[in-house]
């Protein structure tokens, strides 16, 4: 009998968005031989021609702007504006090429925003970097100790600035080797102001105020440059202020012991035992089949398209999964102390403050209200939501536009039969993913009754609010939940290494395994587990070479 | 792709003129204080349920045309 060839690589990782970027990361600084396979589209239309300049200035002085402003083929101006994707710029548009096409989902109840770009969803993402604390952490499957030990670790490489301390901060995993806070604007100085002023009873009824820990410098940290203020972070990276995934996998391809495995999609894998899986993919550009051998495989490809994965290659149609999804509702409100006044333009684009609402009976259940100014989106697209003719509504938005904040909740998600994906053959040898997302009365009960409190704290706040807006399930980029995490044996679940059942060498370094989506922001906590997991990748290499 | 309805028209053009510099003016925030925001905002307030009738008359005559 022939023995296999030894496999091409000790670990392949699939996916390069933050949870892939880190697990590459980790698992390259201790030797290991380390491939990473992604399709890692770029922004190849719009890259060099945005200037390093404010938004205030390249909209006065700038005659190229439209060009990047609106998109060569208009795709900044026509659009529904609930649509997925709807709220990239077209320099981030390339984040969702191609993926209603490769990652197909059909469903009337749930429109995930998927990514096959470099650095995935995270080469968009808002920057938020919050910790989760203990009681979400368990409640989540993820073991708190072993977790939040990454977290100081991870904030000083990819650079996070934030308060050391603020009303929020007993609700968060304390957080060290933070950079200075980055500036407030005009709105942010406004809100904290009048919240200083209510402090007392704002807090006694579960309602607190405080900065979110951003992922974007405010030092510089190696080449990377200081947020200058420019307001035009969701047009550029300029500086490279803001942390992106693909900065990390483009650093691991000066390393010899890292494959950058480009252009391809993974589409399947087998785990054939005894410490070898073959992982198939095809070739975007070529259609050419690509396939690789690891010791180890590390899936991170977000939950949805873990999922997805794992389905096609243990499974088969028909099975379902479990899926979490943090709904999301945002709204306009009028921030009444800047109404009428100027707001300055040195300003970052992301959120200036966030609210969290801690309700008493389930403390883990915290509602987050982060706050952004509106300014660098441009004016027609508040224009296009007025129930005005243009020409009023553009008035009307001249007024307001300073003291506008646009206030996104996000509330928690916990695990429900009427919330699943299942994978179906099309019947000419493809398949696609379908998905049920349904909530109880009671769960909407639940959230509107918290979103009725928050609006309350927002009047308290000065801030009236204009409109309630929500999204259908999908629209908050944060899923789990799809390969729980699970103390006994069953298939499509994972051991709290990250270890999927009922593979041996197979591991999800994503959310999937998560049970529970806390309402802060998934991502910080997404790269610290997938050190965590490519940690235990390695120490199973090292037990069982 | 569907024809641009009108109000389509013409926001796609606002943007256009929003993205000119030439135009940068007519695009910049109204900061006169407080009293002058807040009464924009109660002129403009009128407008609203009189546009509101208005569009609904209009499509009605139309449906009936």
């Amino acid at each position: 009998m022939s023995t296999p060839p030894s496999p091409d690589f000790d670990v392949i990782v699939v996916g390069s968005g933050p949870s892939g970027a880190q697990a590459a990361h980790t698992a390259v600084a201790h030797g290991a031989k380390v491939a990473l396979v992604d399709v890692g589209h770029v922004d190849d239309t719009y890259a060099g021609t945005v200037p390093d300049r404010p938004f205030s200035e390249v909209r006065r002085y700038d005659p190229a702007q439209s060009r990047f402003f609106l998109g060569e083929h208009l795709e900044g101006a026509l659009h529904d504006t609930r649509a997925v994707g709807a709220q990239l710029t077209p320099p981030r548009k390339h984040i969702i090429r191609d993926t209603a096409r490769l990652l197909p989902v059909e469903s009337d109840t749930f429109a995930p925003l998927q990514s096959l770009a470099l650095g995935g969803l995270g080469a968009g993402w808002g920057a938020g970097a919050s910790t989760y604390e203990p009681a979400e952490l368990r409640r989540a499957g993820l073991p708190p100790e072993a977790v939040t030990r990454y977290y100081a670790p991870l904030a000083r490489d990819i650079g996070v600035s934030g308060p050391a301390d603020d009303d929020t901060s007993p609700h968060h995993a304390a957080l060290t080797a933070l950079q200075p806070p980055l500036d407030v604007d005009s709105n942010g100085e406004a809100l904290l102001r009048t919240y200083a002023a209510k402090r007392r009873r704002l807090n006694t009824q579960g309602f607190k105020v405080g900065r979110l820990p951003l992922a974007v410098l405010s030092e510089p940290l190696g080449r990377r440059q200081p947020n200058p203020y420019h307001d035009m972070d969701f047009w550029s990276d300029h500086r490279e202020s803001v942390y992106r995934p693909g900065l990390t996998v483009t650093e691991l391809t000066a390393q010899p012991n890292f494959t950058h495995v480009n252009r391809t999609l993974a589409t399947r894998f087998s785990d054939e035992g005894r410490g070898r899986v073959v992982v198939h993919g095809d070739n975007v550009d070529t259609g050419g089949r690509v396939t690789l051998t690891c010791r180890r495989l590390v899936l991170a490809a977000g939950a949805v398209n873990t999922a997805r994965l794992a389905l096609r290659s243990l499974s088969g149609p028909g099975t379902r999964v479990p899926l979490l999804c943090n709904p999301y509702t945002y709204l306009p409100v009028l921030n009444l102390p800047m109404l009428g006044r100027p707001a300055r333009d040195r300003r970052h684009s992301f959120a200036q403050v966030t609210g969290l609402l801690v309700p008493p009976d389930h403390p883990e259940e915290q509602v987050v209200a982060n706050c952004f100014s509106y300014r660098s989106l441009l004016l027609f697209k508040l224009v296009r939501e007025m129930p005005l003719p243009p020409a009023l509504g553009l008035q009307l938005t001249r007024l307001i536009v300073t003291s506008l904040v646009v206030v996104g909740i996000h509330h928690p998600d916990a695990p429900s039969t009427d919330r699943y994906l299942t994978l179906q053959d099309t019947g000419n040898g493809g398949d696609v993913l379908t998905a049920r997302v349904a909530r109880s009365d009671a769960e909407t009960g639940t959230e509107r009754r918290r979103e009725r409190q928050i609006l309350r704290h927002l009047v308290t706040l000065r801030c009236l609010p204009l409109h309630v807006i929500r999204l259908m399930t999908g629209a908050s980029i944060h899923y789990a939940g799809t390969l729980p995490f699970a103390d006994d044996e069953g298939p499509l679940t994972c051991a709290h290494d990250g270890r999927l059942r009922p593979t041996t060498s197979v591991y999800v370094a994503d959310s999937a395994p998560w049970r529970f989506l806390p309402a802060k922001g998934l991502t910080f906590t997404l790269m610290a587990n997938a050190r965590r997991v490519a940690d235990a990748v390695i120490a199973s290499l090292e037990r069982t070479p | 792709m569907s024809p641009l309805s009108t109000r389509e028209r013409k926001l796609l053009e606002m943007a256009r003129r929003e993205t000119d510099p030439a135009h940068w003016d007519r695009f910049q925030p109204i900061t006169r204080g407080p009293v002058v925001a807040l009464l924009g905002m109660a002129c403009l307030g009128l407008v609203v349920p009189f546009y509101g009738v208005w569009t609904v008359v209009m499509k009605s005559l139309g449906r009936r045309s």
